[in-house]
Formats: structure tokens, C-alpha cells, sequence
């Protein structure tokens, strides 16, 4: 037995060109970075040579589950796969793809807290993990077959309750923008094409064992019942979205969309989601009714339920049930899914019946079906938004042979039919002609490829950020907040920590003293009403992005943590900050608290920026990496920053912001640059004197 | 029905109950419905006859009205909304809603929220009252925002700038669905 609960102590390696498997131990190699990501940044830094690229056999990839991954932690089921990642432009950097499901606590039942794949099979395969049983097995029967088809396959060769993660025709085409999918609705978005380039088609994991827990049952049952009082709906949305009685607020976007008169229509019989009081944590799973919030009033009659992840009670996936999707187009009628991954819809300009009409919820099923069974990544609906913007400049037309132009019917796509959909998923998983080759390239890519304009990069609302990706939460929400967490990383930035608390509905009177208690009162501006930088706003950022890689590492959701705020009026709405800490001890017998833990998530983050320095061959991160587009300065263009109204930024300002930042961290403020210093204080000397020999480190 | 000053100690509990479990359904109890007297005599009998039974029920007035709650399932702003819900005054509640959420979230607010509970207007019944606000100097505060979708909002000059309320209605209306 380990020394520690929740890891289960091996990590699995997989060599594809020698066919071998070889066990680690977790803990004496990887428990200073806990898992998840912080063993992907690891794995990368200590055995990745520099400037690899993502579908180099060199490139290796990790799907990494952490200490609280298949504890019972609430909303602890996610895998997080790490990689030299496609998609980044024009170098191809470290990032990673997270997803949900079932297979990350699969993994931990059958012994596994990570497995590191690395080299290329010679034909394709797919692993069959069933405990401590580990075969690398043909695939050429299911290569060139969709997700849907090859887990159902696999699933009948190993068992139905056989967990399986795999790539669709997009990711063995090594299209950049593809999937890898679990449970038929959970993708890891940007990294199906390095399990295609080393021709793994699906790993595939059945596990009988369970994960030890060092407290005992009856500290973790508290635990548990007191982590699940302070969680709110889906974003840790801690108000309704509309008056109740037992609310004292209520914000329209809020996710808590429970009403009363609110129905999972299409069950039988009809259920009514009904008020789900704070106290009464039996209906916490009828709190998040997202059908209509992803896709209007008239998914309330599709609703057949919600569903989502291994112990997690915010239930944010949709299940549908929508006939005409299967009567017009020959798809399933049955779909699952949540936010982006409905966003086959965002092709379109408009739909003959209106924005949230029958039209538009055919196009998110019928789109959802294409995207998840080809294995295709929207990339943050970027893809949809590169779409509208090619075709609406004229760049489809000007960049396409004219007999493949012809070839699509465009005016099937003028007329907003879902069954279009197909021309556009189907050309890009099999990078067919042109069109198909361009658009699953990722918006750097594409953009240089068509001569996509300097406007391009320039305009608001292309949502273009920087290094081929576009922004995730940033000046919009938090102001320098947001610009600071969407200016550190490869990809869009994936972190929800900021984003979920100033969401959370509660008025700024009372965010404020929530944040004085966390990062101080100036951390939060009302909103669209941005005020300069200062130091409070730097720490909220910090908080944000390390909270963020402790989630990834751990695994919790960063759609649902932090707990920053709670739903409890008793509370005054504070949630607790510790929280991660607590479940982190409790699980693993490791006593940390909240401040020790983030000092782990500071070491897993520093990683990531030696990472990303090694590979751009850079020290200057400030002016090379930590940018911002034309329009979080230039937009509006007639009005000045920090007036009302508006979210526009102010160039000296966010300079300033960068040198709070770096402070904060110990960073060298001229470069953006970890010191010697700060990553000995975070036991990183080997990574100090290795990036001195690169000449990377600053003076 | 009963005055307050006449009952007992039992028939006092039963009126609590009634009050508590109206609450619980989300509704008021109309003072008037259900007992004979005001506020002082509830109080002095709450404290007399049956200390600690109704710590919880709590006395509102809207207009010539008054109406009972329990804040053990209700909250006062709850309350105070559906009271004015229930005076079928449709400029005031709309004023006073506005003017609220202007002041405290801050925010501008949706036309449509008033179809919900406690307000439970029709389309027909808020487009009217908007119109008659809009020439009235007693709601000259209250401005209409609207977002690039067409959708429309309210806001109260007294606690919001029209810059901020129109950029706020784009972030509700179109942002926040464009960043889901």
C-alpha cells in the first residue's frame, strides 16, 4: 500500500515503437508536481528534447489523473493530456487538453494515476488497460472509423463498463484542431492529432480496485457534505438566474437556471427542476438546467435530463432527445453535451426561424454528432468565427480552386441548414481539398495560409488573442485580470477561476469584501467600469492562474472551483479558499494548507513557463509572449480607458500590470522571466541551473 | 375570523403555520386574510403567548396592504417584490425594481424579467407601462438600454450612466453567450 492516499502510487509508460510497457512510481517521481499537468509539464521539461514538434515521434504525450481524481472529491473527475500541442503558432508549445467523463477515475480503479506515451506504433492500435493488465492491441479494424464507432467496439471486445478515450478520423489525419473523446460527449479539445501521428487509436481502461482515502470515513463523509454545502451551479454560480423566494439575489446569467415551471420536458414523465434551495443538497443535481441556457426556451421540450461527470453533482451536460435531427438529416436523435460543444449552430449567420428557433437546435445537434464522432476541436468556437469571417471577406472564395468552390452548397449555408454542417466537419476531419486542409489548421495557420487581412488580428471581433488561438474570459471580465490570465499561455488559457467568481451574481458590493478577505477590495471593478491597475487586481490574477494548475494537477473542475464564493446568505456568500487544501490533506494523509498547496501550484506553473522559454528559445517572455491584440487597447476606438462603459485597456497601464505580475511571482520584471531565486524557493534548483546552460536564465 | 388580541397561545402557532407554509410556497399571507389587527398586537402577543413561536414571521406594509412572511424560507427583498407584485401597480413595481437593481448589483434589467415570479407580467402589460413611464416626471430617472440583439433593458439614471448601462446590456444580451 503507499505511503499516501489517493495516488495509487504507478504511473504507466508505453512505448509505441518497441511495444513495451514499463511501471513508475508516482510518488518518487512525481508527487512534488501532483499530477495531471504538473506530471505533462515534468515529463516534457526532463524528457522532451527542444523544439520538438507536436507530431515528432519525439513528442510525447500524458494523460495524467491526480490524488483526487476518483476519490469521490466532488466534481474530481477530470484527466488532463499534456503535449508539444498542434495548434500553438508559429512554434508548437506545451499545452494541454482536459476532459471529463469517467475514464480518468476508470484509470485510478485499475491502479493508474498516469500514463506517458511516447514513440510511434508502427500500425494502428489501442491500449487495453484492465488493472495491472496492460496489452498494446490491433486497431486496424477501427482506424478510419469515428469515436462513436470505435468505442462501441471496443467496448464490446473488453466489457460495457470498459471507459474508453479516443480519436476520430480528424486525429488520425492529424488534423490540429481534433479531439480526444471519452464517454461520447468529453473531449480533451487540440490533442487527437498526437495520438494520430503515433497511430493510437483509443486507450481503453477497465479497473476493478478503488483509491485509498487517509482520512477516515467519517472526516471524509464531513468533508464532503460540507464541500458540497458551499458549491453553487455549474461556474460556481451562487445566485439563481431569476427572483426566488429564498434568494436574496438573482443574476439573468447565472447558471442556477431551477425554477419553478422549468421542466425536463422530454422524460417521462416530465420532471420539474423546481426552486433547488441551497440546504437541500439532494436536488444540487437540478440546479444547472443548461439546455435552455446553452440553447434558448425552446430546448426545454428536447430536455430529457442532465448528465456530467464521476462524482460530480453540477450535472452541465445535456441530454436530448430531438426527433427531427434523426427525420431530416440521419442522425441519432439522442445527444449529450454541453456549452461550446453545441456550437455547430455558430456556423451560421442567422436561421430561417430566428437565433434560438427549431433550426438552431437541430444545427447544435446535428453539429455536436459531427464534431464528437469525426473527433474535430472548435477550438473555442474560433473555428466557427474563422469560418463566418473567411466567407463573409470573400477569403473562402478567393483561397478555394474554383471547381472545389462549386463543389459546396453554399446556398444551403446562406439559408441556415444544419444539414450543411456535414460539408464543413466532413472536409475537415479527412483535410479534403483545400477548404478541409485550411480550416483544421487553427486560426494561425489559416490566417497566414489565406492572407487573412491585418485587420484580422486587429478587430474585437474576430476574438483573435495571440499564438494562434483566440481569448478565453479576458479584458471583458476582470479587466486586467483577464488580459494578464489570457497573456500566459500557449493556448486559450482555459481558466475559469476568475471568470466563475465574477460571474458568480452576487452584487459588487459584496464581491468586494469577499475579495478584500482573498486578494483585497480592488481586485474587482463593477462591471464595465474598469479602474487602473493596482496590486489587488495582480493577486486575483496570480490566485487565478495557480488555482487553475492546482485543479488540473489534482484533478478538480475549474469550471466549478475555486470556491471563492458560496450560496449561503449565513456565510455572508464567502465560500472557502481552502478548500482544495482540505480535500488535498484529507485524501492523500499529505497535511497541507491552502498556502503550501499553492506553492505547489507555483512550482507546476513556473514549469510551464521553462517550458515554453526552452521551446521559443527565448528569455524575453515580456515582448514575445505576454501580449496582447490591437483591440483590448483600441477598442473602442472613441472612447478613452477607464471610463464607463467600456472595456478597453490602456498600453502603459497593462505594462504595469505585467510588472505586479512578475513581482508577485519573483519573476524578473524586464523579461518576464523565472529567476534563479524564485524557482529555488520553489525547489527547483535543477530546473534553474539547466535553463542557465540554455542561457535562459537572467542575471 | 379572530383578532390577533383574542387568541391563544395555540390558535397564535396555527396562524404561524399558516404564514410559514405560504412562505414555503413562495407566497405572501394577506394580513387581512388571516387575522384581525395590526403589527403591534402580532408582536405583543408573540412575546406574551408564545415566546420564540414566531421569531421568524415577519410584517411588511406595500400601499394600504399588509402581508406576512417567513424569513425562515423567504427573504425580505423576496417579499418586498412580491408585495409590490401583488399591488397591480405596474409602473411602481417596475420603477422600484429598476431603481434597485441599478443600485445594488449594479446592473440595468432585462424587460423580460418581469414575466417572471413574483412580477408575472404579460409582454402586453409591461409594453404599456413602459410607455406610460416614459411620460410621467415621477420615472424620469428610468431609461431604456438595448443590446445589439434587439434585446431591452431598464436602468435608473440615479445609479447608473447610460454608457455603463448599455455596455452592461451587451454583456447580458450578446457577451455573456458569446463566452459561454
Amino acid at each position: 500500500m503507499a505511503a499516501f492516499g489517493g495516488w495509487t502510487g504507478k504511473t504507466l509508460r508505453v512505448n509505441l515503437s518497441t511495444g513495451t510497457v514499463q511501471v513508475e512510481d508516482t510518488i518518487a517521481r512525481y508527487k512534488d508536481v501532483l499530477g495531471g499537468t504538473g506530471v505533462g509539464y515534468k515529463v516534457l521539461w526532463d524528457e522532451v528534447p527542444a523544439r520538438t514538434r507536436a507530431f515528432d515521434k519525439e513528442n510525447k504525450i500524458i494523460l495524467g489523473t491526480g490524488p483526487l481524481t476518483g476519490t469521490g472529491a466532488p466534481s474530481g473527475g477530470r484527466t488532463s493530456i499534456t503535449t508539444i500541442f498542434p495548434a500553438v503558432y508559429p512554434d508548437e508549445l506545451v499545452a494541454t487538453g482536459h476532459m471529463g467523463g469517467g475514464w480518468g477515475a476508470e484509470l485510478k480503479y485499475a491502479g493508474w494515476d498516469n500514463i506517458i506515451i511516447e514513440g510511434q506504433a508502427p500500425k494502428p492500435v489501442f491500449l487495453a488497460i484492465v488493472d495491472d493488465k496492460v496489452e498494446i492491441r490491433d486497431a486496424s479494424h477501427l482506424w478510419g472509423n469515428g469515436i462513436y464507432h470505435a468505442t462501441s467496439s471496443i467496448c464490446q471486445e473488453m466489457g460495457a463498463d470498459t471507459q474508453v478515450a479516443a480519436i476520430g478520423q480528424a486525429g488520425e489525419n492529424q488534423v490540429r484542431l481534433s479531439v480526444v473523446m471519452t464517454g461520447f460527449s468529453h473531449s480533451a479539445g487540440g490533442v487527437g492529432g498526437v495520438l494520430g501521428s503515433k497511430r493510437l487509436k483509443a486507450i481503453a481502461v477497465k479497473g476493478t480496485g478503488s483509491v485509498r482515502i487517509a482520512a477516515d470515513k467519517k472526516e471524509w463523509k464531513q468533508l464532503i457534505q460540507y464541500t458540497l454545502s458551499i458549491m453553487g451551479a455549474n461556474n460556481q454560480h451562487v445566485v439563481p438566474s431569476t427572483p426566488q423566494p429564498w434568494a436574496e439575489y438573482y443574476a439573468p446569467g447565472s447558471r442556477w437556471t431551477a425554477r419553478r415551471g422549468l421542466y425536463w420536458g422530454a422524460a417521462s414523465p416530465a420532471v420539474e427542476t423546481g426552486e433547488c434551495r441551497p440546504e437541500d443538497l439532494h436536488r444540487m443535481a437540478y440546479r444547472t438546467a443548461k439546455a435552455t441556457f446553452d440553447l434558448g426556451p425552446n430546448a426545454e421540450k428536447y430536455t430529457v435530463r442532465m448528465g456530467g461527470c464521476v462524482s460530480c453533482p453540477i450535472r452541465c451536460h445535456s441530454h436530448l432527445d430531438v426527433p427531427a435531427v434523426e427525420e431530416k438529416y440521419g442522425f441519432s436523435r439522442y445527444a449529450a453535451s454541453t456549452c461550446v460543444g453545441w456550437g455547430g449552430r455558430a456556423f451560421f449567420k442567422s436561421f430561417p426561424d430566428g437565433a434560438r428557433g427549431q433550426a438552431s437546435i437541430e444545427a447544435a445537434v446535428v453539429g455536436k454528432h459531427l464534431a464528437d464522432d469525426l473527433g474535430i476541436w472548435t477550438h473555442y468556437s474560433q473555428l466557427q468565427r474563422d469560418f463566418k469571417y473567411a466567407y463573409d471577406n470573400g477569403l473562402i472564395k478567393a483561397n478555394l480552386p474554383g471547381s472545389e468552390y462549386r463543389s459546396i452548397p453554399w446556398e444551403r449555408y446562406d439559408n441556415g441548414d444544419p444539414g450543411f454542417l456535414k460539408e464543413i466537419y466532413t472536409r475537415i476531419a479527412y483535410k479534403q481539398g483545400e477548404f478541409g486542409s485550411a480550416m483544421g489548421e487553427g486560426s494561425g495557420r489559416l490566417a497566414e495560409r489565406w492572407r487573412f487581412p491585418a485587420e484580422y488580428y486587429k478587430q474585437q471581433g474576430t476574438n483573435w488573442w495571440k499564438m494562434g488561438h483566440p481569448k478565453h474570459h479576458s479584458s471583458e471580465e476582470g479587466g486586467q485580470t483577464g488580459v494578464l490570465i489570457n497573456m500566459m499561455y500557449n493556448r486559450d488559457c482555459q481558466c475559469h477561476s476568475h471568470s466563475n467568481f465574477l460571474g458568480n451574481g452576487l452584487p459588487v458590493k459584496i464581491q468586494k469584501e469577499l475579495a478584500a478577505k482573498l486578494w483585497g477590495a480592488g481586485a474587482v471593478d463593477p462591471d464595465g467600469n474598469v479602474t487602473p491597475m493596482n496590486i489587488d487586481k495582480a493577486r486575483f490574477a496570480v490566485w487565478s492562474v495557480l488555482r487553475k494548475e492546482l485543479h488540473d494537477s489534482l484533478t478538480l473542475c475549474n469550471w466549478m472551483y475555486p470556491l471563492a464564493a458560496s450560496p449561503l446568505r449565513s456565510r455572508g456568500y464567502e465560500g472557502d479558499n481552502g478548500i482544495e487544501a482540505k480535500l488535498y490533506s484529507a485524501v492523500t494523509g499529505d497535511r497541507k494548507d491552502a498556502a503550501q498547496l499553492d506553492q505547489v501550484a507555483e512550482r507546476i506553473f513556473n514549469l510551464h513557463r521553462v517550458l515554453t522559454m526552452r521551446d521559443m528559445a527565448a528569455m524575453d517572455m515580456r515582448t514575445r509572449h505576454d501580449t496582447a491584440p490591437d483591440w483590448v487597447f483600441d477598442y473602442p476606438p472613441d472612447r478613452k480607458p477607464f471610463t464607463p462603459g467600456h472595456y478597453k485597456m490602456d498600453r502603459e497601464d497593462i505594462d504595469s500590470a505585467r510588472d505586479l505580475f512578475y513581482q508577485l511571482l519573483g519573476w524578473d520584471k524586464k523579461t518576464g522571466a523565472p529567476t534563479r531565486a524564485s524557482l529555488e524557493k520553489l525547489g527547483m534548483k535543477e530546473v534553474a541551473d539547466r535553463l542557465e546552460r540554455l542561457g535562459l536564465l537572467t542575471a | 375570523m379572530t383578532g390577533i388580541r383574542d387568541m391563544n397561545a395555540e390558535e397564535f402557532k396555527a396562524l404561524v403555520e399558516v404564514v410559514r407554509k405560504a412562505s414555503n410556497e413562495g407566497e405572501l399571507t394577506l394580513a387581512a386574510e388571516v387575522c384581525q389587527g395590526g403589527e403591534d398586537e402580532f408582536a405583543a402577543l408573540a412575546v406574551t403567548a408564545a415566546p420564540g413561536a414566531a421569531a421568524d414571521i415577519i410584517w411588511i406594509c406595500e400601499g394600504d396592504k399588509s402581508y406576512l412572511f417567513s424569513e425562515r424560507t423567504m427573504t425580505r427583498r423576496y417579499a418586498e417584490a412580491a408585495a409590490l407584485g401583488a399591488s397591480r401597480d405596474p409602473l411602481r413595481m417596475i420603477a422600484a425594481t429598476v431603481r434597485s437593481e441599478s443600485a445594488t448589483y449594479p446592473r440595468p434589467t432585462r424587460l423580460e424579467t418581469f414575466h417572471d415570479r413574483p412580477f408575472c407580467l404579460s409582454s402586453e402589460e409591461i409594453t404599456t407601462a413602459v410607455a406610460r413611464m416614459r411620460a410621467d416626471a415621477q420615472y424620469a430617472d428610468i431609461a431604456t438600454a438595448r443590446a445589439s440583439n434587439g434585446a431591452e433593458f431598464l436602468f435608473s439614471s440615479n445609479h447608473l450612466s447610460r454608457d455603463q448601462a448599455v455596455s452592461m446590456a451587451e454583456w447580458l444580451a450578446v457577451g455573456q453567450c458569446d463566452n459561454p
